[in-house]
């Protein structure tokens, strides 16, 4: 059951998300219900690999993303922008792993992290993160990360399996992002290319920087975690409405830490199905 | 979470420790880059200073975990202040019976005993109530619990006697360090703040600062603070600090304290303790903060000195992007017996720094309070301090972005990549090995069956300007223009990916994700993308370089055939397809054909042609690459409508022409040396589904995709 420190989490949640929550933690065994995202064959994996999906969870925030001019002719940085995307779904995450420790789980699988943009503002974003929260039926806690926390992940049943049955467990989804603003090109350079094939290497540079910095910050929040990997990383460029020459690269993966040193599976078998 | 704005950095949000120092000096010290004052990257160090005890314990104190804080003993010994002694004055009225039943005052004695201990010594043990009583001195744990034990706590609070009792004790010392715990008023202020005015003042001198210290530990509700802090103004009058007092809810809070003091008066002989930047020749120099960390302020400059050795010290360094891997440090003990120990550490910078040219001024309003109108002159001094480094960085991050540009314009890679990609290789050798992949964990584990591991992430971008492409308006034509730069911007983009693969020491690509990007703001460009995992083979393997688009099943199933990828390769042909008269006509049904069905065959014949042009240049990639056969391949087109332009009169500039972009991708494969050729055996499967839900779905490496 949670402690002080976690009742006033628990507390700091919607009233309707707590409600759902202490229906479905129940009174006792008999009266426990659990709901999911998950397909058929996830839900049976997650149980062959040995957890019980304990709920649905989910976390949002509605963020106003602030402005930020940019010089024109700079390759930059836009900060403004990358903390407040950061932030926002930083926000969504942590509300979701509230509502999965309320339910006692040990982790969520399958979480999805979206971005929409409202059409009743200009600046302001709804970040939402959906998971399965599930917990370890021999041996709770053993799964969660070392702040205590259950793990996330964005990997589905399927692969949550797999990862486990190949030695390494989840420690949590990471994440990195860069908003940058790409220079225009100098009426000269814009002169001298018109007619040529060209490499645009100011262009170019900036897509490295921008990336960089978030694989980079990726990475840092895998280490921070103690993680001996990231799997299933993904690299996105995306233009969220802030006009043009603005980009952001958002870097999202599962980090992973070993559990075996052995990480072999059986031999797969090559399967023709008979149905296409 | 912490979230510690991310700005222009590599932040990290949790300190990390570093581990190759001194540890004859400090074993503990922690590592983390936070945004500075000033908003730009720095570098803070904290570096805890402590001992252990006689048994070899560590001592604790608050800074941090016991294992942070060990000094050698004998280190200890060698430098610890041999002229200070120690009283400790312990209240023993009737209130401090419950601490006394519980253990707490004995704990507190033992603390600071252990603390003494580690450099050979003991301490005066001094009890007062109405009377004080001179235990004498203690320098073991079974004189202390004797006389612990064989003592009641009954009566008022008087300290006067127990003041003069400690100040008979110094005798030949050059200091004298007194403990004072209490947990009360005393009966006899007046008295006590004349005897300290009278007997003790006069001998503090700035030369010897440290003639007298008494540190007030006030333990519960009842302590008198207002008596405790007159006593600290008398003393500060002096222009030396001699009092101290803390007060806590409970005697087991004091020890951190205690501790913390007893560094300051016991050690705290060496007045010259300094933290500074040992320059390189010609270097600028990087420290702009230090400070101390249990006041968290920072001062500006290159070298810290403190008048006594501090139990924690923080160093900030902020760094401009163009910096040394690393900054020495010299930390340095004064004084004569201290300057053999001088500390030398060297303190890695992060490799890689900023992206962006941070801002001279932040767009927040109340800086305008700043300005030097309203300033004093010191806070001028440090605004135009603020403008200098900021005009610094900003030149520093200029002169990064020429470097990279000519890099790229060089065919190389920017400086980030390259050093994170180094990064990853230089600790994939150590234990702190970290890896980054975009590959599902099936894909993974079917790698490592083959012995292959995962290495890290990586990519290449290639931004490419298309020129002015010009199209015949007597027939149909390749667009060489358009085809060629298609051709080259994948061509920049992957041969920087392999670039990448070569300094991370891993041997292929696997699942590399071919993106098209057409950025509206840029009409004349293209962007390509590739991101893919790097992975290293089994001990042994050798092979040039390889990438391939093959999921990770993909791979493994071709790798248990015997082959094994050679290269990417792709084609493009941008082919024009001039509207004529017949296709119009054929187009509006006018002909006799009308009622027919009819080939189109202008259509047709343009389709298999810019496939064929396309399909060459992909084998003649896979010639090049030592390939004996191209697989997945990915066909995509993309039909545009385009308008002619030019002089004179001519039909054609009124008609609306098309242009057909023809894109092929797929990954040419060679036979594995020594590898037996066989057709793995497959298994037939019936599944089970009825065909409305798809089987399992796997991850395919994504199709090109052409956007706009």
């Amino acid at each position: 059951m949670p402690d002080v420190d976690d009742e006033q989490e628990f507390q700091a949640l919607p009233l309707h998300a707590r409600e759902r929550l202490v229906e479905m933690r129940g009174r006792d065994e008999e009266h426990r219900l659990f709901t999911s995202d998950l397909s058929t064959s996830e839900f049976l994996l997650v149980k062959e690999a040995g957890f019980d999906p304990v709920g649905l969870v989910v976390g949002s925030s509605i963020y106003h993303v602030g402005y930020q001019a940019a010089a024109w002719s700079k390759n930059q940085e836009m900060t403004v922008l990358t903390q407040a995307m950061y932030h926002a779904r930083e926000l969504a995450m942590s509300r979701m792993e509230e509502e999965a420790h309320a339910l006692g789980a040990d982790g969520i699988v399958g979480v999805r992290l979206d971005v929409n943009h409202k059409e009743w503002g200009n600046h302001i974003a709804e970040f939402v993160a959906i998971g399965t929260a599930v917990v370890h039926r021999k041996d709770p806690h053993r799964f969660k990360n070392k702040h205590g926390k259950p793990f996330t992940s964005d990997l589905s049943g399927q692969d949550f399996y797999i990862l486990l049955r190949s030695g390494y467990r989840p420690l949590g989804m990471v994440m990195g992002n860069c908003v940058y603003h790409i220079a225009m090109q100098s009426f000269g350079n814009f002169i001298r290319n018109f007619t040529q094939n060209t490499e645009l290497t100011q262009y170019t540079q900036a897509l490295y920087d921008s990336r960089e910095l978030a694989m980079e910050r990726m990475q840092q929040e895998a280490e921070a975690l103690g993680a001996k990997g990231i799997v299933g990383a993904n690299i996105h460029e995306r233009t969220h409405a802030w006009g043009p020459h603005v980009i952001e690269f958002f870097a999202m993966g599962t980090a992973v830490d070993e559990i075996s040193k052995d990480h072999i599976i059986e031999p797969p078998l090559l399967v023709l199905p008979l149905i296409d | 979470m912490p979230f510690l704005g991310l700005g222009n950095g590599p932040y990290m949000a949790w300190p990390k420790k570093l581990k190759d120092f001194d540890r004859q000096l400090l074993n503990g010290a922690t590592y983390q880059i936070i945004p500075s004052p000033s908003g730009i990257p720095m570098v803070k160090l904290d570096m805890a200073f402590a001992r252990l005890d006689r048994d070899g314990n560590p001592v604790r104190s608050i800074w941090g975990q016991p294992d942070n804080l060990l000094v050698n003993i004998d280190w200890a010994k060698n430098y610890a202040n041999p002229d200070m002694s120690v009283a400790v004055l312990m209240d023993i009225s009737g209130s401090m019976l419950d601490v006394w039943r519980d253990g707490h005052v004995k704990n507190v004695c033992q603390t600071i005993l252990n603390y003494i201990h580690s450099a050979g010594q003991g301490y005066d043990l001094i009890l007062y109530s109405n009377s004080a009583q001179d235990v004498g001195y203690v320098d073991d744990k079974v004189k202390l619990g004797n006389i612990i034990a064989n003592n009641r706590p009954s009566g008022g609070t008087y300290i006067c006697d127990a003041l003069r009792l400690a100040i008979k004790h110094k005798k030949k010392q050059r200091g004298l360090y007194i403990i004072v715990i209490t947990d009360g008023e005393f009966a006899d202020k007046q008295q006590a703040s004349q005897l300290i005015t009278d007997e003790l003042m006069p001998q503090l001198t700035p030369d010897n600062p440290y003639a007298f210290r008494l540190h007030f530990v006030g333990h519960g509700e009842g302590v008198d603070h207002a008596f405790l802090r007159q006593l600290e103004q008398l003393a500060s009058g002096q222009g030396v600090q001699m009092v101290a007092s803390d007060h806590h809810a409970h005697l087991s809070h004091s020890h951190g304290n205690i501790l913390d003091e007893l560094d300051r008066a016991f050690i705290g002989r060496t007045n010259n303790f300094a933290i500074s930047e040992t320059k390189e020749k010609n270097s600028p120099p990087i420290i702009t903060r230090i400070g101390e960390l249990s006041n968290q302020e920072w001062q500006d400059g290159h070298q810290a000195n403190f008048t006594f050795m501090p139990a924690c010290a923080s160093i900030g360094l902020e760094f401009l992007p163009n910096h040394p891997p690393y900054v020495p440090l010299k930390i340095a003990l004064g004084g004569n017996n201290y300057s053999d120990r001088d500390l030398l550490v060297d303190i890695p910078l992060p490799r890689s720094t900023t992206s962006g040219i941070s801002q001279s001024t932040s767009n927040n309003w109340t800086d305008l309070l700043k300005l030097p109108l309203f300033g004093t002159e010191e806070s001028r001094a440090a605004a135009a301090f603020l403008k200098k480094r900021a005009e610094a960085l900003r030149e520093a991050e200029i002169e990064r972005q020429t470097k990279d540009l000519g890099n790229l314009a060089g065919g190389g890679l920017p400086m980030q990549a390259r050093e994170r990609l180094l990064d990853l290789a230089e600790r994939a050798k150590t234990d702190q090995a970290i890896f980054t992949s975009d590959l599902a964990p099936d894909e993974l584990a079917l790698l490592r069956r083959c012995g292959f591991r995962p290495r890290g992430l990586v990519t290449g971008s290639a931004m490419y300007h298309v020129g002015q492409a010009y199209a015949s308006s007597g027939g149909d034509c390749e667009v060489k223009v358009l085809s060629e730069a298609y051709d080259q911007a994948f061509a920049l983009a992957i041969e920087r990916m392999k670039k990448e693969l070569r300094l991370i020491n891993a041997h292929g690509v696997v699942g590399v994700r071919l993106e098209l990007v057409r950025h509206e703001w840029s009409e004349k460009s293209i962007e390509v993308t590739a991101v893919g995992t790097a992975v290293e083979g089994p001990a042994g393997y050798q092979s040039a370089p390889w990438t391939s688009d093959l999921s990770g099943q993909e791979w493994y199933a071709l790798w248990q055939a015997g082959y094994e990828p050679a290269d990417l390769v792709w084609g493009h042909c941008s082919w024009f397809i001039l509207t004529n008269q017949w296709d119009e006509q054929i187009e509006r049904g006018t002909l006799w054909s009308q009622y027919g069905n009819q080939e189109m065959d202008h259509w047709s014949t343009a389709l298999s042609t810019a496939r064929h042009i396309a399909m060459h240049s992909v084998q003649t990639r896979a010639y090049e690459a030592r390939g004996c056969g191209v697989v997945g391949v990915k066909i995509s087109r993309k039909l545009s409508e385009v308008k002619l332009r030019g002089s004179g009169e001519n039909q054609a500039y009124e008609r609306e022409h098309h242009n057909l972009l023809l894109s092929i991708v797929g990954t040419a494969i060679r036979v594995r040396t020594g590898a037996p050729l066989r057709s793995p055996a497959a298994t037939y499967a019936l599944s089970l589904r009825d065909g409305r839900l798809r089987p399992l779905s796997t991850k395919q490496a994504a199709d090109l995709k052409i956007t706009e």
